[in-house]
């Protein structure tokens, strides 16, 4: 026992500094890859209400702000509501063509990363209004992130700028003059640098894609509905280093994902997702 | 350390983790459209401990400061690990940058007992300690080491001309 605390006494300050930075290492390394954290649960809750109250108390100070782009979002809701488009035109004398796959759950960022490698935010509405893990988080503009964890009242959304989010994105040629069919789908990815740009990857060299060409969601995924603008191709500066045969393209978004505050998480309708879960589940392509 | 330096050290903890949590967190500026630095003030409640605090009562002090601060900024442990290790290496900064005739151990680093110059270099090489370490452990992993330095760099700059307007304001004794 003696030699025990003649150790400590020479070593202790070496111990004591392990012993911390052990837990914090543990501490980064769940709330990263693992997505385990500390937040939604017990000590979370107080801080998030704290946090609510601050942001309602800021609110104000953008308020005029925020009420020109309701405008704008109203008025888009109005010109628009095929944002959710179910796309049934083959089939409309035998379905109800007022069927939406998709509704919307509005919700505001009370607390969010500010910015780094792996950005994420904190999104008023959870379990108790219907948000489950997976779904799409969209603003006006684009598309902002999906939703990893939520609480009865909380949900946490990992943003587009996050090195680890995959979303699918389409490619809409801007010249529809050419006969052929140049939409090509690939991986919009984000890399830790402009919070203005990402990038995509996947598209094969031998597609032809061009400056300005529009960045859509492809539709491929239960998190956001087909058609949904992401951003433009702003340029192709060659060939991704790692997959050659592959574009490297960066992509203008075409919202602020750092900066948005009113958001909206898409709920895709259950009925309809189970239908189209069962219909992969029979495996199509077995033989 | 009497009675007067514990109280005016708690109350600044509590001061400097208000300041920084609930305005420092949202002052974010967007160079080439991407917010480019964090104003990082709570490591000065470290730096302006007493010259006698123990190096295991700073790392503690310097824990319990950093997971405060995460709970509020993104839930992990970057501000903690990186505050203990900047509470481990104070020693040796100090022992490095100590005048011919020692410190007086009763009284504190500050700008008022030990004057301008050194208290700039005292604090900016702690600062700069700590935002590299920040940065690292936020990437974890040197394959961004770019980005790390020009965030470092950045934060750096920004959060000392923060730590000079308190030290200014407050200019505490000990």
């Amino acid at each position: 026992m003696g030699s025990l605390l003649q150790l400590f006494a020479r070593l202790g300050n070496l111990l004591t500094l392990l012993f911390l930075e052990g837990i914090c290492v543990m501490l980064i390394y769940q709330s990263g890859p693992k997505q385990k954290d500390i937040l939604l649960n017990s000590t979370g809750l107080f801080v998030n209400a704290v946090n609510e109250q601050m942001s309602q108390l800021t609110g104000y100070l953008n308020l005029k702000k925020q009420v020109a782009e309701l405008k704008a979002n109203n008025t888009n809701a109005h010109n628009a509501r095929l944002e959710t488009r179910y796309d049934n035109v083959l089939v409309k004398d035998t379905v109800n063509i007022n069927d939406s796959l998709y509704s919307y759950i509005a919700a505001e960022v009370i607390s969010r990363s500010i910015y780094g490698a792996n950005n994420t935010m904190i999104l008023n509405r959870g379990g108790a209004h219907g948000v489950e893990k997976g779904m799409g988080v969209i603003c006006d503009q684009g598309i902002v992130g999906i939703v990893q964890d939520t609480s009865r009242y909380f949900s946490k959304v990992i943003s587009i700028l996050h090195t680890k989010s995959r979303v699918s994105a389409a490619v809409i040629a801007r010249d529809t003059s050419q006969e052929k069919n140049n939409d090509t789908f690939g991986v919009l990815v984000w890399e830790n640098g402009h919070s203005r740009y990402a990038n995509l990857t996947d598209i094969p060299r031998y597609h032809e894609v061009q400056v300005g060409d529009t960045i859509q969601t492809s539709g491929y995924s239960f998190a956001f509905p087909k058609g949904y603008p992401i951003g433009v191709i702003e340029s192709i500066p060659g060939s991704d280093p790692v997959k050659t045969s592959m574009h490297a393209i960066k992509v203008r978004l075409s919202n602020d994902p750092i900066r948005v505050q009113h958001v909206y998480i898409l709920k895709m309708d259950k009925q309809k997702k189970e239908d189209l879960l069962s219909l992969e589940k029979d495996g199509g392509y077995e033989q | 350390m009497n009675s007067k330096t514990i109280l005016s050290n708690v109350l600044r903890f509590v001061l400097i983790l208000l300041v920084q949590v609930f305005i420092l967190k949202r002052i974010v500026l967007m160079v080439d459209g991407r917010p480019s630095f964090q104003v990082l003030l709570y490591p000065l409640f470290l730096m302006i401990l007493p010259f006698n605090m123990p190096r295991i009562a700073l790392m503690l002090l310097g824990f319990l400061m950093g997971i405060l601060v995460d709970l509020f900024y993104t839930p992990t442990g970057l501000h903690a690990g990186a505050l203990v290790l900047m509470a481990y290496a104070r020693p040796w900064i100090l022992s490095f940058l100590a005048p011919r005739d020692g410190y007086n151990m009763n009284h504190s680093p500050t700008m008022k007992r030990m004057g301008w110059p050194w208290f700039l270099k005292y604090a900016s090489s702690l600062l700069l300690l700590h935002t590299f370490l920040y940065f690292s452990f936020e990437a974890f992993t040197f394959l961004y080491i770019l980005e790390i330095l020009w965030q470092t760099f950045t934060s750096f700059v920004i959060s000392m001309i923060f730590i000079i307007i308190f030290m200014q304001v407050f200019n505490p004794e000990d």
